[in-house]
C-alpha cells in the first residue's frame, strides 16, 4: 500500500511540540479560498511548470527537445500534464506528488529521528491527511512501534471511520476551524459542517490532545456571521488552546505554476489579529498568534 | 651577533600608524604590507641567535604605559620573523611561579638550549625590571598595584585574579612581539578560576568587579588586532576556550565561563573570540547564552563537541589527562595547548586538483564504469598527497626559545620546540574542496555513467571552456539531489571513502621529529586556493570559491546538514578541524530560539564535530557593502574567526552575501 505525498519537510518548528518532520499528503475534500498549499488539493500527481525558468528556442526546449510539457502545453493546459515521468533538470517542470511505500517513507522520516527528542516527532499535514488514513495505517503502526510522537493537521471534513483509524496512533491533533456557518461551509468549502462538528465531538470524547487553528481572513473566517458561529463553537470547547494566524498570499506562485488561479485576499493586520485574540480571550480561550 | 638592523627614523604608535598609513582595503598579507609600508623596521632576525635578539629586544623596546588597568604594549619597531604559529603557551607556568624559578640551576644547564632558555628568562626579568622602573617614574593610574605585580614576577607566583591576568598579558604580548602568529589564549575560565575564587572567598573581589576586569582584559587583547591579524584582518587566532568535559563525561563550567561569554556578547568586539567546548550534558542555560551571543551576529562562539573530539585525541595517542584539556590552534584545530608544538595548519590539500589532472592527463574513453574513474581519481589524489607529504617533511623551523620556555616538555627534554622538545609535536594539514569533488564525482556518476547525458570528454570540454556556452549544464550540475551536505547514503559513503583514503596515505607519515600527521575538512583557503583552480564538474566556474567547510545552503534543513556532518568519519587522523558552517537569518533565530537550541543540543548528541554560524540577513550585508561607512562595527564569521565585514576583501564579502541569499531562498 502506498501513500501519495507532495513533500517531506524536515526541521519543522511550528507543526507541533519539539522538532518535527512534516509529511504533506496529497488530496483534500474541501476547497478553502485561502489555501496556501494548492498542490495538495488533488488526489493525483501534478506538475509545477515554472514558465519563468523555462528555456525555449521557439517552441522547443533548448535542453530537452522532447519535453513533454512543452508538447502538451497547447493542447492540455499545464495542470493536466501528468504523463511526463521525467523531471526537468532545470526544475522548470517539477513533479508534485510521489507514492511512497511504508518502509521507504518511514526510512526517510527517521533521518531526523535524532533531533526529535522526547516531544518532537512526525506531523501529518496536507491536503487532508485523514483522507489517506487507510494507506497511512501501516506507516503509523511502524512509527508507533518505534515510539515516535505523531501529530496531525486536519480539517476533520472526513468520514468518521477515517478519524477512528487514526485514534490509536496520533498523539496530537491540530484541528482547523474554518467556516462553521452551515451555508458558507457548503457553498464555499463544499463541506458538510455537521460532519465536522461530529468529528470534533468524537475526538473530544476520546480525550485527545487538541489544539485548534484558525486561519483568519476578513473575507471568510472573520466574516461576522461565521465569526459568531466560531465563538459559539469555541465556548463549547473552551478547554482547548487556539492558535490564530493571518492568511497570506504566499501560495500565489504555486497557483500560477499549477495553472490555477489564486484568490487575492486582503492582508490581516497585526492590530486586527490582536483584536481577534482579545475577543477570544474574553470568552475564556487560551489564544496564541502564530506565523505560518 | 648577526642581526640585520635598520634604525628607524620615525616613531609612530599604532593608532597614528593606522590613520596615517591607512591599511589597504583589501588587507590580505598584512605582514607583507607592514614590511613594505608601515614602518622602517628595526628588524631583529632570529635566524641565528634567538637569545641575543631577544635580549636586545628586552633591553631596548619602548615601554608604553597608560592608565588602563593592565600593562600591555607592543613596540612595532621591533619585529621578529618566526615561523611559529597556531600555538598556545602554557600560561599556567608564568602564573604558578616567578620567572627566575623557571630557570635551570647552574649545574643543570648542560647544553646550548639550556643556556638560551635561561637567557630568555633573564630577558623577561630585565624587561619586567624596566617596566618597574618606568612605573616608578611615570606613575600612571593603578601604578602601585602594577608595581606590586611586576615586582613579584621574578620570584613569586601570581596571587590575585588581576595579577594572574596581568601575567597572561605579559607573556602574550611578548609572544606577539617576537613574531609569533595566531597566539592562542587557552582555557581561560579554568586557568583563572583558582585566582578568582580565592579573591572572592577572601572578600577581595566581587563578581561585578570581576566582570569589569574581564572586559578590560578582553579590551586590551582587542587592541592592535590589525597588527595581530595574519592574512585577513581579524585572523588573529586569539581564541579563548571555555567549558568542557571532565574525565567522567560531566560538563564543567564556572562563573568565569559565563562571565567571559557575557563580556564578549556585551562588548561586541571582533576579537578575541570564543570556542565553547560542549558535550551532551552542556547545561541549557549555558547553551542558550552561547546562542544569544551568536544571535548578536558576532560569529562567536564556535561550538566544539567534546564527545567526538576527545575520543579522537585519545585514539591518536594523546594522554587522557591532556586530551580533556585540549584547546584549539587558532580557529578550530584541536591542540593540546601548552604541551604541544603541533602546528596544525602547515599544508593544504585541494581535493579538486587531482580530478582536473585526471581530466587533462588520462585518456577518458577508457573508463567504462564510474568505479574505474573513481579509483583513478584516488590514484591522482595519492599523487597530490605525496607532494604535500614531501613539503611537510622538508619543513624546518627557526628555533623559538620563548615559546620553548612556556611549552611543557621542552624544559624536561632540554630541546627547543622546533627540535621536538614539546610533549606533543605532531603536525596538521587542512584540506579543502571535499564538497566540490564529491559533487563533481556524483555528477559524473549520474549524468555520465547512469543517464548517459554527457560523455566524459564532454565533461572535460565543459570544464575547459569554463561553462561558456553551457549555462544549462552549469545549472543542472548544481541541483543534483545527491550533493555534499545531503544525508543520502551516496554522499556520505563517497565523502567517507575519500577521507579514509587520505588517512591510508598519511597515517604512516612521520616528521623529522617523529610527529604524526592529522587532517580535517575545514580550511580557510576556500577562496584563495580556488583562485587558480579551473572549473570543476560541480557547476563551479574557474576561480570561483570552493564550498565553505561543511556547508550547503541548498539542503532542505539544518538538521540534514548536521546529520550529514555527524555521519562523516572523523576517526584515526581525521580530526584536525571539521566545522559545520551555518548561515542563519536573525529573524528565524529570534522566533525559534528555544527549538533552535534544542536542535543544536541534539546535533551534539548526534555527533557533529564543530559548529559555527553567521546570524545575519542578506539585506544587511548588501547594504553594508554598499554603504560601509554606516556599518563600521558589523561583525561576521569568516574562516574560523570573527571579523569586521567592511574590512574584508570584496570576494569574501560576496561569498557571505551569496550564501545569505541562498539561505533565504533568494538565489
Amino acid at each position: 500500500m502506498s501513500v501519495l505525498v507532495s513533500n517531506i519537510q524536515r526541521m519543522c518548528f511550528h507543526d507541533g511540540p519539539g522538532i518535527r518532520t512534516t509529511v504533506f499528503l496529497k488530496g483534500c475534500g474541501i476547497r478553502c479560498p485561502w489555501c496556501a498549499n494548492p498542490e495538495n488539493l488533488r488526489f493525483e500527481k501534478q506538475y509545477y511548470y515554472d514558465v519563468e525558468k523555462c528555456k525555449k528556442s521557439g517552441e522547443t526546449c533548448i535542453y530537452n527537445k522532447n519535453c513533454a510539457v512543452l508538447k502538451q502545453e497547447k493542447e492540455l493546459g499545464i495542470s493536466d500534464v501528468s504523463s511526463s515521468g521525467r523531471q526537468c533538470p532545470l526544475q522548470v517542470l517539477r513533479q508534485c506528488g510521489r507514492e511512497y511505500g511504508t518502509d521507504e517513507l518511514v526510512h526517510i522520516l527517521e533521518k531526523d529521528a535524532g533531533f526529535w527528542g522526547d516531544d518532537g516527532g512526525v506531523t501529518f499535514s496536507g491536503g487532508e491527511p485523514l483522507l489517506q488514513a487507510s494507506e497511512l495505517v501501516p506507516v503509523w503502526e511502524s512509527l508507533k512501534e518505534k515510539k515516535v510522537h505523531m501529530a496531525i493537521e486536519t480539517s476533520l471534513f472526513v468520514p468518521e471511520i477515517n478519524v477512528k483509524k487514526a485514534l490509536d496512533y496520533i498523539d496530537f491533533y491540530y484541528v482547523d476551524i474554518k467556516l462553521l456557518d452551515k451555508e458558507m461551509c457548503k457553498q464555499i468549502l463544499g463541506g458538510d459542517v455537521e460532519t465536522y462538528f461530529h468529528n470534533v465531538q468524537f475526538l473530544a470524547e476520546q480525550e485527545k490532545k487538541i489544539h485548534f487553528r484558525i486561519p483568519c481572513s476578513e473575507e471568510y473566517v472573520l466574516e461576522s456571521r461565521n465569526w459568531d458561529a466560531i465563538c459559539q463553537f469555541l465556548m463549547e470547547y473552551a478547554i482547548y488552546p487556539v492558535q490564530i494566524f493571518g492568511v497570506h498570499n504566499l501560495g500565489e506562485s504555486k497557483y500560477r505554476h499549477l495553472g490555477m488561479k489564486a484568490e487575492k485576499l486582503q492582508a490581516v493586520s497585526d492590530e486586527r489579529m490582536n483584536e481577534v485574540k482579545c475577543e477570544l480571550e474574553k470568552i475564556g480561550i487560551e489564544v496564541e498568534i502564530i506565523n505560518i | 651577533m648577526k642581526m640585520d638592523m635598520t634604525l628607524n627614523k620615525e616613531k609612530l604608535n599604532d593608532k597614528e600608524l593606522f590613520e596615517r598609513k591607512k591599511l589597504p582595503e583589501t588587507s590580505i598579507h598584512l605582514d607583507e604590507w607592514l614590511r613594505e609600508n608601515a614602518l622602517e623596521f628595526y628588524e631583529a632576525r632570529a635566524k641565528q641567535d634567538f637569545q641575543e635578539s631577544f635580549r636586545y629586544l628586552c633591553e631596548n623596546m619602548e615601554i608604553e604605559l597608560d592608565d588602563h588597568r593592565f600593562v600591555y604594549f607592543l613596540d612595532f619597531h621591533y619585529r621578529f620573523y618566526t615561523q611559529i604559529s597556531n600555538l598556545t603557551p602554557a600560561y599556567k607556568l608564568i602564573l604558578q611561579e616567578g620567572l627566575a624559578c623557571r630557570k635551570y640551576p647552574k649545574d643543570g644547564c648542560s647544553n646550548d638550549f639550556c643556556r638560551e632558555y635561561n637567557a630568555v628568562l633573564d630577558g623577561l626579568i630585565l624587561l619586567s625590571d624596566r617596566i618597574i622602573h618606568c612605573l616608578e617614574i611615570e606613575k600612571p593610574k593603578y601604578f602601585q598595584q602594577k608595581l606590586q605585580w611586576f615586582r613579584r614576577m621574578k620570584e613569586s607566583g601570581a596571587e590575585s585574579f588581576e595579577e594572574a591576568i596581568q601575567r597572561i598579558l605579559f607573556l602574550n604580548q611578548m609572544l606577539w612581539q617576537t613574531g609569533s602568529r595566531l597566539v592562542g589564549l587557552g582555557r581561560l575560565d579554568m586557568l583563572l578560576y583558582p585566582y578568582y575564587i580565592r579573591d572572592i572567598k577572601n572578600g577581595n573581589l566581587t563578581k561585578e568587579q570581576a566582570e569589569q576586569i574581564l572586559k578590560d582584559f578582553i579590551g586590551r587583547l582587542h587592541e592592535h588586532y590589525w597588527f595581530k591579524s595574519n592574512v585577513l584582518l581579524g585572523d588573529t587566532g586569539q581564541v579563548m576556550i571555555l567549558g568542557g568535559s571532565d574525565q567522567e563525561g560531566n560538563y564543567i563550567r564556572n562563573d568565569l565561563t559565563d562571565m567571559i561569554l557575557k563580556a564578549v556578547r556585551e562588548l561586541q568586539l571582533s576579537d578575541p573570540k570564543i570556542v565553547l567546548r560542549a558535550n551532551k550534558k552542556i547545561p541549557g542555560d549555558l547553551l542558550e547564552s552561547a546562542l544569544l551571543c551568536m544571535a548578536t551576529g558576532i560569529g562567536s562562539p564556535l561550538l566544539a563537541n567534546d564527545d567526538v573530539i576527545i575520543p579522537r585525541l585519545l585514539d591518536f595517542g594523546v594522554e587522557k589527562g591532556d586530551a580533556y584539556e585540549y584547546t584549539t590552534s587558532a580557529c578550530w584545530e584541536p591542540l593540546i595547548g601548552g604541551k604541544s608544538s603541533s602546528m596544525n595548519n602547515e599544508e593544504r590539500l585541494v581535493y579538486v586538483k587531482p580530478l582536473y589532472d585526471l581530466f587533462m592527463e588520462e585518456r577518458l574513453n577508457r573508463f567504462q564504469t564510474f568505479e574505474q574513474l573513481k579509483q583513478c581519481y584516488l590514484r591522482y589524489l595519492k599523487r597530490e598527497i605525496m607532494r604535500v607529504k614531501r613539503r611537510l617533511y622538508e619543513r624546518s623551523y627557526q628555533k623559538n626559545t620563548l615559546y620553548s620556555v612556556f611549552i611543557e616538555g621542552c624544559r624536561e627534554s632540554k630541546k627547543d620546540i622546533v627540535s621536538g622538545g614539546a610533549k606533543y609535536h605532531n603536525i596538521g594539514m587542512t584540506t579543502v574542496a571535499l564538497g566540490n569533488v564529491v559533487n563533481a564525482l556524483l555528477n559524473i556518476k549520474k549524468y555520465v555513467f547512469e543517464e548517459h547525458r554527457y560523455h566524459l570528454v564532454d565533461a572535460k570540454k565543459i570544464c575547459f571552456y569554463d561553462y561558456q556556452g553551457y549555462p544549462e549544464t552549469e545549472y543542472i550540475l548544481k541541483v543534483n539531489e545527491d550533493q555534499y551536505g545531503c544525508d543520502t547514503d551516496k554522499v556520505i559513503e563517497l565523502s567517507n571513502e575519500i577521507l579514509r583514503f587520505v588517512t591510508e596515505n598519511t597515517k604512516e607519515f612521520r616528521t623529522r621529529d617523529n610527529g604524526k600527521l592529522k587532517f580535517g575538512v575545514s580550511n580557510p583557503s576556500y577562496i584563495n586556493e580556488a583562485d587558480n583552480v579551473p572549473a570543476s564538474f560541480d557547476g563551479r566556474r574557474a576561480g570561483a570559491p570552493f564550498i565553505v567547510h561543511i556547508s550547503n545552503e541548498n539542503v532542505s534543513s539544518y538538521t540534514e546538514l548536521i546529520h550529514f556532518a555527524s555521519s562523516l568519519d572523523y576517526k584515526e587522523n581525521r580530526f584536525n578541524g571539521n566545522v559545520v558552517d551555518l548561515m542563519v537569518n536573525p529573524v528565524f533565530m529570534e522566533q525559534n530560539l528555544r527549538k533552535f537550541q534544542e536542535m543544536i543540543l541534539r546535533g551534539i548528541e548526534m555527533g557533529f564535530f564543530q559548529l559555527q554560524m553567521n546570524v545575519i540577513s542578506s539585506s544587511v550585508l548588501i547594504e553594508a557593502k554598499q554603504n560601509p561607512e554606516n556599518f563600521q562595527n558589523l561583525i561576521v564569521r569568516v574562516w574560523g574567526f570573527s571579523a569586521y565585514f567592511v574590512e574584508l576583501p570584496e570576494n569574501y564579502q560576496d561569498v557571505l552575501i551569496q550564501r545569505a541569499l541562498q539561505n533565504e531562498g533568494k538565489s
